[in-house]
């Protein structure tokens, strides 16, 4: 069936209507405006700092009582080799240029972590410290967190076949909660790493750039980047020479996906309403368009039954009259007729008459039969 | 067996086919890499021809096409005579265009390009190896992917080479009696006759009428120095008189520049001082500029900060050129630099010309620049750039001429020598710290843990700095008292011997609302940030135990 124009604008007009209702319930719904949590943790990096002495990997592997590592940590010569975290290593130095610059990596603690939003079993959560903490019971080991993470921190023990669960930083909390700094921090020998509120450490970040703009690019990594990290990072060169990755933008990540996710329910409880408010218009409509198109040819079909009658009537009136002057028509003939041979009748009477006495028998057996003809027609 | 060896030789032919294209592609590549970046790449590019949007600019390499001709000028570019007024002498020169003396347009400027290369090239086929692209092979040279990239440096013409031109006997002065020979290279203009002459002791560079682009009928720098040192260089070399480059790469090649400055060739080792009547010492004020009559406002002095006693002698030694400072001209600054600002020095008043800090030619902007050396970034380096309004006004303007009579200010000569009895004042007032009173070692011990205490050398530390300090003639004459040279690690503390402990200031733990480091980033900031900037090498940041050793777990 053909839809018309007229019901599709109609529909498309509802269905605008309702996705801008839609949309407008989830941005409400959403934490647009989340701005980390009030007085939360952070570590300010400052990578023009950073000797690369690997202390902070050394102090991570105690505090985390984790595996011993193949190489000493005093052997700096693993430096050579680009790292990432892993399963053993909550923490790596890398070094990159020739003028080397070193730079630490780990959980940079994000203000609304990819790797939380994409957990559905909430076993990754923002405290309110700033730490993102992961509850091992909770886990399920789908690690959709190690793919969300737009840094490539979490790990996964691989190796433990039986209790296998994701590692990363902790941004040492136990350790904050009984007031102490965390592991790498307190034993940064130069303060590369320095800890404190986020909202300071950014304050700190931009007078260290302020005071000193031939020795820092003016961009605090991790002040804006995905939303915002707890880790913030200064540095002498682009961060992109660093290996980290300046296209993350500013939205945070759970931001993508929570307009389409919080329309969800809306879609779910409008839609069903909505269509069958659509289908009950355009059912009605048609159901008014039949009436008025039954209607319609009622109407013809009176007017034609009546417009045959008037002209079936007009032609038997006609053809009465025809035959009615057929009739007298045949009857003046008839009569004309008889008049005739009447008058043929008299004047051969007259002339039988006037000639004979004799035939008077014949004469009156022609009169009989015409007298007969003219009665049968009438009827 | 034979159809096993056939199979492996059909692997092996499919194999190599299959690689070639590759193959090929890397020894493309890589001849390409081989090919270095040249600074004889001229571009020749016509915006006015008929075909300029269909075709590429040619890249030119000069020095190449001049070895193919055995260095004769003459095959491609024309002579002019050249003329200095009240000089005697008449000369040729070659005019550095392609074959012609004034730049043409459109059709026939292409035309000659396309008619004379071709040309050449067609008769050079006849006899040479090898020569360029002729006829209907357009691309080999209107070819952009041909870029070969340009490694032209400019060159600096300083005092070195400036001596080196001045004192050599290769180049006679034009006029009879002159004794110097200025006027071989330098001329004036006289704007209304449109001729150059010559006039003693009103020389400039080049670069002040000359500009990088070229004004009016005034020839670019690029021109005017092409045809006056090239020119020069050509001549003498056809008299077989040892001179300078005449070709591209011997001017402009990075690695020959080096060898022009290291070259043997009247060499000094204490250059001269040249000789433009210039003061040796000036006494800067800013009243001198405002032309108002002196004797009648004898109260604007008063109005002014003290005078600066200026050490132009010292600087001339310290600097490239005159160009270092006399960016626009050889005139005194407040000529253009006004004290309340003038059209001629852009608004930019005295203050601001001698007190911006990014500006190469002010006082504190060239100042700053000379911290960043070695010697210096030690301890510079942690004490960012003051702004204008933190610095000591005292340490330069130190004459107090409002105590001085009004004659001796006016005067020039005499304001300048009491510019310089205040510098001569100045050095005598030098204060050296005896070395007994300096510790010899000092422990540090505060925060003694995984290591054990330090000792650190300190009597070694400061000698060494007060060597490089007396040494350096700036740091010389802004460290006056060297004591301020302890400042350095002793920052803000006041000039003393007896300097507060780290631990007065700096707690254990960093200050991230004041940025005030803790004592761990303290100690560790002074020593490792100084010996970064100093470029020490025998210490690295991560050698921990020469510093403390490692207590015994």
């Amino acid at each position: 069936m053909a839809i018309s124009r007229r019901k599709f604008l109609g529909c498309i007009t509802a269905a605008i209507g309702t996705s801008a209702v839609a949309t407008g319930k989830a941005r409400a719904g959403s934490n647009k405006h989340f701005t980390g949590h009030p007085d939360s943790f952070g570590i300010l990096h400052d990578s023009t700092k950073c000797i690369g002495c690997r202390k902070c990997e050394q102090a991570c592997n105690t505090v985390n009582s984790l595996a011993p590592p193949e190489k000493p940590f005093d052997d700096l010569t693993v430096l050579d080799q680009k790292r990432r975290t892993d399963e053993a290593s909550y923490t790596i130095v890398n070094k990159f240029q020739q003028k080397p610059v070193f730079v630490k990596t780990q959980c940079n603690h994000c203000q609304e972590p990819a790797c939380a939003s994409a957990c559905f079993v909430k076993a990754l959560k923002k405290d309110k410290t700033g730490a993102v903490v992961y509850d091992e019971s909770l886990c399920v080991g789908c690690r959709y967190c190690m793919v969300a993470c737009p840094f490539n921190i979490p790990a996964y023990t691989y190796n433990d076949p039986l209790t296998p669960k994701v590692t990363k930083c902790t941004m040492c909390l136990p350790r904050i909660k009984e007031g102490k700094l965390p592991g790498c921090v307190e034993i940064c020998p130069r303060e590369a790493l320095i800890f404190g509120r986020r909202k300071d450490l950014v304050k700190t970040a931009w007078q260290r750039i302020n005071k000193n703009p031939d020795h820092y690019i003016s961009h605090v990594y991790g002040e804006h980047e995905m939303g915002g990290t707890s880790w913030l990072y200064l540095s002498g060169i682009p961060f992109e020479q660093l290996g980290m990755r300046e296209d993350l933008g500013i939205t945070p990540a759970p931001q993508f996906t929570a307009g389409a996710l919080g329309s969800v329910p809306i879609v779910v409880g409008l839609w069903p309403v909505l269509l069958t408010g659509v289908y009950a218009i355009s059912k009605r409509k048609e159901k008014i368009a039949r009436q008025e198109q039954e209607d319609a040819v009622q109407n013809t079909k009176t007017l034609a039954t009546q417009e045959m009658n008037n002209q079936l009537s007009k032609l038997k009136e006609k053809m009465t009259r025809e035959k009615e002057t057929a009739i007298s028509n045949e009857v003046k003939k008839a009569l004309e007729q008889a008049a005739k041979k009447a008058k043929e009748a008299v004047a051969e009477e007259e002339s039988a008459k006037a000639a004979e006495q004799a035939a008077w028998d014949e004469d009156v057996l022609d009169e009989d039969p015409a007298s007969d003809d003219s009665g049968k027609e009438e009827k | 067996m034979l159809k096993q060896r056939s199979f492996r030789l059909l692997l092996l032919t499919m194999a190599v086919l299959f690689l070639f294209p590759f193959i090929a592609f890397t020894s493309a590549k890589i001849m390409d890499d081989s090919v270095k970046k040249r600074p004889d790449i001229l571009t020749i590019d016509i915006p006015s021809s008929p075909s300029h949007k269909d075709m590429p600019p040619v890249q030119f390499m000069h020095d190449r096409h001049s070895q193919a001709v055995d260095g004769q000028c003459i095959k491609c570019h024309e002579t002019r005579e050249y003329k200095v007024k009240n000089a005697e002498t008449k000369g040729k020169a070659f005019v550095f265009k392609f074959k012609r003396t004034k730049d043409l347009e459109g059709q026939a400027y292409m035309d000659l390009y396309h008619d004379n290369c071709i040309a050449c090239h067609v008769e050079m086929k006849k006899t040479a190896e090898a020569t360029g692209p002729m006829e209907a092979q357009c691309r080999a040279c209107h070819n952009a992917d041909f870029n070969l990239g340009s490694s032209w440096s400019e060159l600096i013409f300083d005092r070195s080479l400036h001596f080196r031109h001045e004192s050599t006997k290769s180049i006679p002065s034009l006029i009879k009696t002159e004794k110097t020979n200025c006027n071989a290279c330098h001329h004036n203009y006289n704007e209304k006759t449109k001729e150059v002459f010559y006039e003693k002791g009103r020389e400039e560079a080049c670069i002040y009428c000359h500009k990088k682009t070229g004004e009016d009928d005034m020839r670019p720098s690029r021109s005017a120095a092409h045809d006056s040192c090239v020119a020069c260089h050509i001549t003498l070399k056809e008299e077989k008189i040892s001179t300078g480059p005449v070709d591209c790469s011997g001017c402009h090649d990075a690695a020959n520049q080096t060898k022009i400055n290291q070259a043997t060739i009247n060499q000094v080792k204490e250059i001269p001082r040249l000789q433009r009547n210039q003061p040796d010492t000036i006494l800067l004020t800013g009243w001198n500029s405002l032309g108002t009559d002196m004797k009648k406002n004898e109260k604007i002095i008063t109005q002014h900060m003290d005078a600066v006693a200026f050490d132009h002698k010292t600087h001339e030694k310290r600097t490239q050129s005159c160009k270092t400072c006399h960016h626009e001209s050889l005139k005194p600054c407040n000529t253009c630099h006004t004290t309340i600002g003038d059209e001629k020095g852009e608004y930019i008043n005295l203050a601001q010309a001698m007190h911006s800090i990014d500006k190469s030619q002010s006082c504190l902007g060239c100042h700053n620049e000379q911290k960043k050396a070695r010697e210096c970034a030690g301890c510079h380096f942690q004490m960012p750039e003051k702004a204008f309004k933190d610095h000591q006004c005292s340490s330069c303007h130190t004459v107090d001429a409002k105590s001085q009579p009004l004659e001796r200010l006016i005067d020039k000569k005499s304001s300048d020598e009491m510019a310089k009895a205040a510098l001569t004042d100045k050095a005598g007032k030098y204060s050296k710290v005896s070395k007994e009173k300096i510790p010899e070692t000092v422990v540090i011990n505060s925060i003694a843990d995984e290591y054990k205490p330090s000792e650190f050398p300190h009597g070694l530390v400061v000698q060494a700095i007060f060597e490089k300090a007396g040494k350096n003639h700036m740091a010389k004459a802004f460290h006056g008292n060297e004591l301020t040279l302890c400042q350095g690690c002793h920052h803000n503390s006041p000039a003393t011997l007896t300097p507060p402990k780290c631990a007065s200031c700096h707690s254990e733990t960093p200050d991230i609302v004041s940025g005030k480091p803790g004592l761990k980033g303290a100690y560790h900031g002074q020593c490792i940030t100084c010996h970064q900037k100093m470029e020490i090498k025998n210490i690295l940041p991560t050698d921990c135990n020469k510093c403390h050793e490692k207590k015994a777990s």
